[in-house]
């Protein structure tokens, strides 16, 4: 089974990895690209992720 | 109905995303081309080896857990006949969850899991000093 080694898998998802795009989560758990406008806004007021509530796992 | 766990469970979301700034601050969160979410980090061992690792949602979480590669270096854990994969899946992904521990609860998050392929990480270390013989622990296959 030498052919599946994931040798390859894995420098693959490297490179996807380096090339992947940086995300950020707002406050309401929206993701964004960090230059995003309501990112950088939340930022400037000083606004955090307060308590949220644990829910389920599998 | 969207696709992706996190834009219907944001709170979930948070939850991850808070765990990983409090404690694994150098991780940054990442979209793949293909819609997943990663967390793309360095861990170093207490020998002060460096591995890079890429923690991928899947698609149905939270009902399958993240999964972790090494990505930098890439590591293949063979046995002595260099064929077969021990603590590790054949796509490269690490083996961290045995069953039978139920070591996971409902609310585990990313960094619990990043926390636990710490814990690998230390076993493939032991295993490379033992001479590729011995993996501390329990063996699950």
């Amino acid at each position: 089974m030498a052919s599946q080694r994931p040798v390859t898998t894995l420098e693959e998802l490297k490179r996807q990895m380096e090339k992947g795009q940086e995300i950020q989560v707002d406050q309401e758990g929206k993701v964004h690209i960090p230059d995003d406008e309501e990112v950088q806004k939340q930022i400037a007021e000083g606004k955090k992720v307060s308590k949220v509530k644990p829910q389920r796992w599998f | 109905m969207s696709t992706y766990w996190f834009e219907h469970d944001p709170v979930r979301l948070l939850i991850e995303n808070k765990a990983m700034h409090e404690r694994y601050p150098q991780f940054t969160l990442r979209k793949l081309d293909d819609g997943r979410l990663a967390w793309l980090g360095t861990l170093t061992s207490n020998t002060g080896n460096r591995y890079r690792i890429a923690l991928i949602y899947p698609n149905n979480f939270p009902n399958s857990p993240p999964e972790v590669y090494p990505i930098d270096p890439v590591i293949e854990v063979v046995d002595v006949g260099g064929q077969r994969y021990k603590h590790q899946y054949r796509d490269g992904h690490l083996c961290l969850y045995y069953p039978a521990d139920r070591t996971f609860g409902a609310n585990s998050t990313a960094a619990t899991v990043v926390t636990v392929a710490a814990a690998w990480f230390f076993s493939y270390e032991y295993w490379l000093r033992s001479g590729k013989r011995e993996w501390p622990g329990v063996e699950a296959d």
